[in-house]
């Protein structure tokens, strides 16, 4: 591996391995910093050298970190990133040239910098937005000074070499989105179609999707492989349920009925309770939250689904089954089926006395012709 | 009334092969399938004994993958069967039958025109609740079960489905409610084959087993085949 001291770079901005040695950071956890991206992303071993190099010789992104129509949940989320080397570099590493909740600056200053970054690194900044753009009557309920979000998304996004839908707001609305959607709240993607948009659904999502992505757009030049749902596959691609730490209980046929039976003290499987898991694609499973210390089943509550796409539509969160639709008829699938069952048997009977009437009716007809 | 019979041998023996495969495959997949949405059974004692719900699901993709398979077949004999194997939409005299039958269904008309095989209407039930709901749900099905193997083929061929319907939970919920279309088509065809075969006494339920229907022949041969 190349070996590079200070002052053997060419480049004119300061490249990532630069800028840490200069904050103090060893090489040695300069290359665990670069063993660990290279597996979360799912990388082989032999790619981990190209990640080393690419953050040794190209110089910082710079990122600019939009909160649209959000809660800042995932801001919150993103400040508790479970490795302490992760949360330390992610707001150090990536150059977080704008971000309103965490910068000091403020009002005509703050603006200044977003637009200072975009006009210095044109088609070269990472654009992360946090909440979901408006639509409704011409964006008027989300405004920041006095401009639309929508317009400044598309302003921001304008210059940006990818864009990184950070949470469920800016993947699918999320909670402001769930029917009647009175804002017109809509995703990220359906307002930015030029750009790669990568979809980092959650209420809140994973950090490290955020430093992964940078890292592989380093390395490789592109973003990273996307599921079918236009997530990163790394963190993506798999069930809550398939890799659920319950999931023995599930396939045993175990199931709690109530928060304090026998069964939920036995840390059996929420199915029953209304658990979300078996159709909700998130890692949550397996780098689990707070440090790694658990995630929502394994602390015995049922997942909710909140990577999902309109997961606050399919409501009541604690039945197996969602009502439909947007609970206008108060039942859910299997209960309509029911009555549609019973609507049929109806009609068959009825329709079966009216066969014996006529029938009956022609016979008599016959007989009195005969 | 003289009434002098002609045996018609109506159904081949793949098509009724395929009746009896799918009665099967459809009774087994509903009955695993409400069992999968709705775990009655308690099983006590350690997990590690037990795999009863891992089992039934095995058995819902098994006979899964033979419905599927069966109706591929029928796909297939469509093409290559006898005439009352097909099914021709598009033609003009089966919409003309499908107001006849409908006539008849409703009382408005005492008799019916005679079909030796199906009339337009069980064509039209046919291809609505077993073909296109058969259809929907064994795409729904197929994209549920590729998510557990996100590199396989199954996700490369059906991962379009997720997306379509925005989330994967109306996948299911979609795919339980075409269930309950099988269930209503069940209740209006066993009425409609026992009726028919009480009011015409033409031999439609033992046509199942070995293929056989009655003509009445003092009818005139319809332009029917």
């Amino acid at each position: 591996m190349l070996r590079l001291r200070e002052g053997d770079y060419l480049s004119k901005s300061e490249t990532y391995y630069q800028w840490a040695r200069r904050k103090g950071v060893s090489r040695r956890d300069f290359f665990k910093f670069c063993t660990f991206m290279g597996a979360m992303l799912g990388l082989e071993a032999t790619e981990f050298p190209k990640i080393v190099s690419a953050l040794q010789s190209k110089p910082r992104l710079p990122v600019i970190y939009l909160n649209l129509q959000e809660c800042t949940c995932c801001g919150e989320s993103f400040l508790r990133s479970s490795h302490p080397l992760v949360s330390d570099l992610i707001f150090n590493m990536i150059s977080l040239d704008y971000m309103e909740v965490l910068q000091a600056a403020a009002g005509k200053q703050a603006e200044d910098v977003r637009l200072k970054t975009m006009k210095d690194h044109p088609g070269g900044y990472i654009l992360v937005v946090e909440g979901s753009a408006t639509l409704g009557n011409g964006g008027v309920y989300c405004t920041i000074g006095g401009v639309s979000s929508t317009d400044i998304l598309k302003q921001t996004a304008e210059g940006a070499a990818a864009v990184i839908a950070y949470g469920s707001c800016a993947t699918n609305a999320c909670v402001q989105g769930a029917h009647p959607n009175p804002t017109e709240a809509v995703p990220i993607r359906r307002v930015i179609k030029n750009k790669p948009v990568i979809d980092v659904p959650g209420c809140p999502p994973i950090a490290e999707v955020i430093t992964g992505t940078i890292v592989h757009y380093l390395t490789y030049g592109e973003i990273p492989e996307l599921t079918n749902q236009g997530r990163p596959k790394a963190f993506y691609e798999h069930r809550v349920h398939d890799n659920c730490v319950r999931r023995a209980f599930f396939d045993a046929g175990q199931f709690v009925e109530s928060f304090d039976d026998a069964g939920a003290k036995q840390g059996w499987c929420l199915y029953k309770m209304g658990c979300k898991g078996p159709t909700t694609y998130n890692a949550c499973a397996i780098t689990e939250w707070n440090d790694g210390v658990s995630y929502p089943i394994k602390s015995g509550h049922p997942c909710i689904g909140c990577s999902e796409n309109n997961f606050f539509d399919n409501t009541p969160f604690y039945t197996h089954l969602a009502k439909i639709p947007n609970n206008a008829l108060g039942k859910d699938v299997d209960q309509v089926g029911m009555d549609v069952i019973g609507v049929a048997g109806l009609a068959v009977v009825a329709h079966a006395g009216m066969t014996a009437v006529v029938k009956h009716g022609e016979k008599k007809a016959k007989e009195g012709k005969d | 009334m003289s009434i002098l019979r002609s045996q018609v041998y109506v159904w081949e023996f793949p098509v009724r092969f395929f009746h009896w495969v799918n009665a099967l495959a459809i009774t087994i997949l509903f009955l695993t399938g409400m069992y999968i949405g709705h775990p009655i059974l308690d099983t006590p004692g350690e997990a590690v004994g037990h795999f009863f719900m891992g089992r039934v699901r095995y058995w819902h993709g098994i006979f899964a993958f033979i419905f599927m398979a069966n109706m591929l077949f029928r796909l297939y004999w469509f093409w290559a069967g006898n005439e009352y194997s097909k099914m021709r939409l598009w033609k003009k005299e089966f919409w003309r039958d499908a107001v006849t039958t409908f006539k008849y269904y409703t009382f408005m008309t005492g008799e019916h025109a005679e079909h030796v095989g199906h009339n337009a209407l069980a064509q039209l039930m046919y291809f609505f609740f077993v073909w296109v709901g058969g259809l929907l749900i064994m795409v729904t099905g197929l994209a549920m079960r590729g998510g557990g193997d996100p590199n396989g083929i199954i996700q490369t061929l059906f991962g379009w489905v997720v997306p379509l319907l925005r989330n994967e939970y109306q996948v299911r919920n979609l795919h339980h409610f075409l269930a309950w279309g099988y269930a209503v088509f069940l209740i209006g065809h066993l009425y409609m084959v026992f009726r028919q075969d009480i009011l015409d006494d033409d031999g439609t339920i033992s046509s199942m087993i070995n293929g056989y229907k009655f003509e009445l022949s003092s009818h005139n041969k319809k332009a029917r085949p």
